[in-house]
Formats: C-alpha cells, structure tokens, sequence
C-alpha cells in the first residue's frame, strides 16, 4: 500500500506543471436547507476561507456542520428501509433512541487545502457518532499546445471508521480513487473536458442499521467487502454573443456489483446584466440494480439489501439559481467591505421513480478582499 | 472495467489529435475566460451536491474527487 502511495504521488509531481488549483482570496458562507417527502430536514452551513500566502502559494479551510432530523419510523424497519436521510446518516432504533420519536444527528466535517503552481493537496476529516472519514488527496495538472490543452490528475485514499450506535462491533473501510482529465480549446467560444474516475473499496459497505426480510425472518443487510467502480465523462461548454453560456455534460458510469448508469445534465446561463447572472439546469439519471438486489429474498443468501441506492430507478433534478453582485449597494461605510462581494441563492427539486422528492434551497454570500 | 479503460483511451487519443488542429490565442478568449465557462467554477457548491446524491443513487465518480463518512454506505 505504502509503494502503492509513494509511486502515485511521484507520478503526479512529475507530471505537475500548471496552472493555480484554487481561485483568488476569498471567504464563503453558504447554507443549504433540505426537506423530503419521508419527513426528513437537513441543514447544512458551510464557511470556506481562500488565502494566498507565501509566493504562489494558496491555503484553503472549509467547515461544514449537517444538522440531520430523522422522523420517527413507521411500520416494520425492514424492506423499504427507514433509513437515511440526505447525509445518508442512518438511525438507530434501540432503548434510547425510540422509533417513535425523532431522531437527531450532526455532523461535522472539515477539509484543508493547498495549492502550488504546479499541485495541490487536501486532508478531509468527518466525524459523527457513529461514522469517522478520513481521505488525503493529491492532484496536478500541466498544460501543453500554448495554453490550449490541459491534463490533469488526482489521487485520493480514504480511510472510515464505523461503530454502529449501541454496538462494540467497528467496522473499517478504505478506498482508492484516481481521476484524470483533459481540457481541450476547441474555438474561442467553446471548450471540453473529458475524463475518466476508477475507484477501488474495500471493508464495510453495509448500512448497519438497514434490514432485509428474507424467508420471514429479519437480518441485518449484508453487501460485498469489495466493490469496484468506474466512470467516463465528456463535458462541453459554449459561449454565445446574447451572454449566454450553455453546458452539457454527460457521464456513463459502472461497477462489478453489476449497477451502470446514465447521467445527462445541460446548464443554461444568462446575464442580465454585468451584476445579476441566472442559471437555470436540468439532469436525468438513469441507473440499473446491483446483481443482489430484490424486491424481496425467499431464503437467506450470502449479500441482501434493502439498499434503494442499489434498486433500478430514474431521477430528475432541475432548478433555478441566481448571482447578484453587491458592489452598487454597498461602497464604503461599515458594510464597505461587501462592495467586493457576491450573493447566490438557488432552488433545486429533485425527484425520481422510487418514490422520493426532495427540495434543496440554497444561500451564499461569497467575499472576494 | 476493461471497456472503461478502453473508452478512455480512446478519448484520450481523440483530445490528443484534437489538440494539434486547435491553437486559440491569449486575446481570443475573452469568452473562454468568463465564469460561466469554467468547468471548475461551483466546486463547492458541487461538493454539497455529491454529497446529496451520494445517499440517494448508486453510483460515484466522474467529478474529479471522492466523498466520505457520515454514514453514506
């Protein structure tokens, strides 16, 4: 593992040789508040501080809190789960966390960053009652044919810690995930990017809390130590005279768990002005079930779930988001620093055919100094 | 697994070709350089997606990063 590691990041530093990762010094506030139709709410407030330091060099620090309320479960937890909310943070049913009343969870997650000419790095770190995260990551880029094209790659090593609630059982998991990419020019009007992520994941993949129903009795689900995925991806962007920009994207995705899917997304931007920008988007999902899962198990088998992440199932999100920059509202004075800044809000619906709608709101204001 | 790897080459190999016929000057890009053209431009507003989608499909990958914790198995 440890070779596994130093070669990578040899091959990364020695392709390095580029562009700044990062963008100018700024401070970000950002929240995004949830809702679905299961009764769950999450909110999530996020800061994120941009800082140049010594020469080329860039610091980043990002914080971000989820404040989880699950509902209380209703009917048998077993198939379809009770579990999971937008984070994903299951609940426990036990004696002092009672189906029949909320349940709350937080969750705390901080990433720190660099940023060279030539690459850049990061440490991520999550922690919640039952679940601890931790990922490095390592990326370069350089650039060939005068600025026109640009290559890419990042490595990444996660490393998870996950003690269910009310249990002494820890499980662990680890994973490896690699990325590269090109940037082509293609006119002076249109760009694209193509590229392709492979990922290796090894440990406890299961939900702990989540039950299957087979042959009457209920178990606790039980998927595969090892998964293997991989995905393709091609994005174009193109500008036109009206200041409008248009972005399409498109993405195939599959694994050896038998799951593949489709993901079509298409952006459109306008300037109203040099100040208010409005995107409106669109994305379609489209994916197929793992090889074990079913709708329900006559008899014990060696991998269950009741995972819908792994069912057949499509899903559309699109929504609205606007950019105002404050610069004419605020010139000096005691909100003077605000003249450099820039206030986002957006609204996403996202629903599919499983049966789940949710609503994604989102505000930020973002310090540029 | 194969067939991705393939693919990618092949993409690779086409991006590659493409590149030679392209050469975009510095003054030509005016366009190239406004917001709404940068692939990378809502990498944190990304990042609160990802983690969204995480719980509710399938499948990861193809945005350049890797989520963690917080229970999304």
């Amino acid at each position: 593992m440890k070779k596994l590691i130093i070669k990578t990041t040899a091959i990364i530093l020695l392709l390095s040789a580029g562009t700044i990762l990062f963008a100018e010094d700024k401070i970000s506030f950002r929240t995004n508040l949830f809702s679905d139709n299961t009764g769950t709410a999450v909110q999530s407030p996020a800061v994120e501080f941009l800082k140049s330091l010594i020469g080329d060099l860039q610091f980043m620090l990002r914080y971000s809190l989820d404040r989880v309320i699950i509902p209380p479960i209703r009917g048998l937890s077993a198939t379809p789960s009770p579990t999971d909310a937008v984070t994903g943070a299951s609940r426990p049913v036990d004696d002092e966390n009672a189906a029949n009343k909320s349940f709350n969870k937080d969750r705390n997650e901080i990433i720190a960053g660099f940023s060279l000419p030539r690459v850049s790095g990061s440490f991520y770190y999550s922690n919640e009652s039952d679940y601890l995260g931790k990922m490095a990551t390592i990326a370069a880029n350089t650039d060939l044919n005068q600025r026109n094209t640009n290559v890419a790659v990042n490595y990444s090593y996660g490393w998870d810690k996950i003690k269910p609630l009310s249990t002494d059982t820890l499980h662990t998991k680890e994973a490896h995930s690699a990325n590269a990419t090109i940037t082509q020019v293609l006119s002076p009007n249109m760009i694209v990017r193509i590229g392709a992520d492979l990922s290796y994941v090894r440990g406890f993949q299961s939900n702990p809390y989540r039950t299957v129903n087979a042959g009457g009795q209920i178990f606790l689900e039980r998927h595969p130590l090892e998964r293997k995925r991989g995905a393709v991806f091609f994005k174009l962007n193109r500008y036109f005279k009206t200041q409008t920009a248009v972005n399409m994207e498109y993405r195939y995705y599959r694994d050896n768990w038998d799951v593949q899917s489709h993901t079509l997304s298409f952006f459109y931007h306008q300037y109203f002005s040099d100040k208010v920008l409005f995107r409106y988007r669109y994305r379609y999902y489209l994916q197929t079930a793992a090889n074990f899962y079913q709708t329900s198990y006559s008899t014990v088998r060696p991998f269950m779930t009741s995972d819908y992440k792994l069912q057949a199932f499509n899903a559309h999100l699109f929504g609205f988001k606007i950019e105002y920059k404050l610069e004419d509202l605020v010139k000096d004075g005691f909100l003077g620093f605000l003249s450099s800044s820039t206030f986002e809000a957006k609204y996403e619906r996202y629903f599919s055919s499983n049966n789940f709608a949710a609503n994604i709101f989102q505000f930020g204001l973002i310090i540029n100094y | 697994m194969k067939q991705l790897i393939g693919f990618a080459l092949i993409a690779l190999a086409f991006t590659i070709l493409m590149s030679g016929c392209v050469t975009v000057k510095p003054y030509e890009r005016e366009n190239l350089a406004n917001r709404t053209m940068d692939f990378d431009k809502n990498r944190e507003e990304v990042v609160m997606e990802q983690h969204f989608l995480l719980t509710r499909e399938g499948s990861i990958g193809g945005n350049g990063g890797a989520g963690g914790g917080c229970a999304c198995n």
